[in-house]
């Protein structure tokens, strides 16, 4: 790892040195590769187990079948929950993104510190826990007696999403150069056009980024929407973490296998247009 | 800086130069929606639940306005909750040490490596994230389960079944998995700012690797490990989803309580206390943090 270090030791040492060194980097990769297993085992065993065709969650699985995907699309239950969870996911990143793009677009502009108290403000909701959260959000929906209702989970998600596109979007503004929209403005572009033509496209990818991320948020998101969702508006994790609670049907291992392809699809898809790793793993010094 | 953040008086030589955004009353027309959004949907719920937690409760379900402290006294009266929170924060400080030995030498992997080799860590590594924390507790309900693969591993090496679901031990493993990449992310991003050149000349006078360890990247890296430790004790001790799949009815915690008490029981008086509890337990543990972390900043240099 070091190769100038070891290069001024005398012969003898340099050889134990380098033995020890590589025998320790042989460690600690057993030791990474271990974590990365830790981290990817829940859901490599999910995947294996919605294959299992017998009739209750069996390890090692018995056989292999396709029959609880299918049960998945036969109960009505989860394909309704399914429609709900997408409808509301849409509805919550429609809305967030339309104001969150407004709001980074009023604070690149600023660098007071209005605008910096303003932005902490608007990414809170995101740094309340759930519980709290989702506690203080049922007491006042039933004050309004909107509790149960579609609309207090599409207000309730367009807040806890908001953060990520205010925070995507503003870092998205901040990597390119203002005076290219300026420079439009005194060449007689309007505001809308100018903002139409010459900074939506630039900040594009920072917009995709930050919907797509919004989206699996509300789509995902179950703490808040245990305590607002009624019979009418079970969401899809509210669903299957009520039937966790009640059961182990392999059911569930179909249904998580198809959020975790729709999440990886998602990943892959943003990776390669936009860069998504690189740009969350750049590092100071490789500029 | 000197930008009039109100937007109230032009600046000098303004008029149709004037960029559009922040300053003007554009930029608070482009402020208002998400500023309303958040002021009503997340700042009066919230405050909403802080008074609720001194109102008074009268069962079945009804909430009488008074300005009480008996909520909060329960909580810190009843030695039942009492046990809760202690247990609650037992599980924090344990799921916390153990992301800090896992994800420290993939921090610093991560830190270090090759760009080519990094990005598919960081895809790796961030891709449980993406996935709805249900979905991955119900994964671990499957690992823990009675003759599961972990009951099986057990087994099969001679030694007695575990039975980790619906345990304490198993909710703090479901949840150390769960809360991993933050840690990672958290260590690695202060690990990048640690010097290489200053392990390289340690070593080339002969430090051992633990020594150059011990002596430089680990005290170079306590902030990370100081941010990443309270970043994850915060996410644990709030968690509710895993505690409840994988702990089950046996294992309460803060949030599995708080959660019953609001819906089951209907009593969103203690509820509202409890949370409004929780809350300040974590805001005041932040501010110490900051705290400590500004003395010592101010102590180092001088060293």
């Amino acid at each position: 790892m070091t190769p100038t270090g070891t290069a001024v030791m005398p012969a003898s040492g340099r050889a134990r040195g380098r033995r020890r060194v590589r025998a320790g980097s042989a460690l600690g990769t057993a030791f990474n590769a271990g974590v990365i297993v830790f981290l990817l085992a829940p859901i490599v065993i999910m995947m294996i187990e919605s294959f299992n065709s017998g009739g209750y969650l069996l390890f090692p699985p018995q056989g292999v079948s396709l029959r609880w995907y299918r049960a998945f699309f036969d109960n009505a239950d989860f394909v309704e929950s399914l429609r709900i969870s997408l409808a509301l996911a849409f509805v919550a990143t429609l809305v967030a993104t339309t104001i969150g793009v407004m709001a980074a677009l009023a604070l690149a502009a600023g660098r007071s510190r209005a605008a910096v108290i303003v932005k902490s403000g608007l990414v809170a909701p995101v740094t309340v826990p759930g519980i709290v959260t989702g506690t203080g959000m049922l007491i006042a929906f039933s004050r309004v007696n909107l509790e149960g209702s579609f609309l207090s989970l599409a207000i309730a998600h367009t807040v806890l999403i908001l953060p990520f596109v205010v925070l995507i979007v503003s870092a998205g503004l901040e990597a390119f150069d203002r005076s290219i929209e300026e420079a439009a403005r005194s060449l007689g572009a309007g505001q809308l056009r100018a903002f139409l033509t010459v900074t939506l496209p630039l900040i594009r990818g920072s917009l995709v980024a930050a919907a797509v991320l919004a989206f699996l948020t509300s789509f995902d998101e179950v703490v808040v929407s245990l305590f607002l969702a009624g019979p009418l508006t079970t969401t899809l994790p509210v669903r299957i973490f009520h039937y966790v609670e009640g059961s182990s049907s392999p059911l569930i291992a179909a249904v998580s296998t198809l959020l975790v392809l729709l999440a990886g699809a998602v990943v892959l898809t943003l990776d390669r247009t936009i860069g998504f790793t690189r740009f969350l793993s750049r590092r100071p010094q490789d500029s | 800086m000197s930008r009039d953040p109100a937007g109230v008086s032009r600046p000098p030589g303004g008029g149709p130069a004037r960029r559009r955004g922040g300053g003007g009353v554009g930029g608070l027309l482009l402020l208002a929606p998400s500023v309303t959004a958040v002021l009503v949907c997340f700042v009066v719920p919230l405050a909403l639940m802080v008074s609720a937690g001194f109102d008074r409760f009268a069962p079945p379900s009804t909430v009488i306005p008074a300005f009480t402290l008996d909520n909060f006294g329960r909580f810190f009266g009843d030695p039942f909750y009492r046990a809760i929170f202690a247990q609650t924060v037992g599980m924090g400080l344990a799921v916390a040490a153990i992301c800090a030995l896992l994800s420290y030498p993939l921090a610093y992997v991560l830190a270090r490596g090759t760009a080519r080799w990094r990005g598919a860590l960081v895809l790796v590594i961030l891709s449980p994230l993406m996935i709805s924390v249900v979905v991955r507790s119900y994964g671990w309900t499957i690992l823990l389960m009675q003759g599961g693969p972990l009951d099986a591993a057990f087994t099969a090496v001679g030694l007695p079944a575990p039975h980790l679901l619906f345990s304490m031990t198993g909710t703090i493993i479901a949840l150390a998995e769960v809360l991993l990449p933050f840690m990672i992310f958290t260590l690695s991003s202060v690990l990048q700012h640690v010097d290489a050149g200053l392990e390289e000349s340690a070593q080339s006078l002969g430090a051992s690797r633990w020594r150059v360890f011990r002596d430089i990247v680990l005290p170079l890296s306590l902030p990370g490990l100081a941010a990443g430790g309270l970043l994850v004790f915060v996410l644990a001790i709030s968690a509710f989803a895993t505690p409840v799949l994988v702990g089950g009815a046996t294992t309460q915690v803060m949030a599995s309580v708080i959660f019953g008490e609001a819906t089951n029981a209907l009593n969103w008086p203690f509820a509202s206390a409890m949370s409004t509890f929780l809350i300040v337990f974590i805001l005041a543990l932040v501010a110490a943090q900051g705290w400590l972390m500004r003395r010592a900043r101010a102590w180092a240099p001088g060293r």
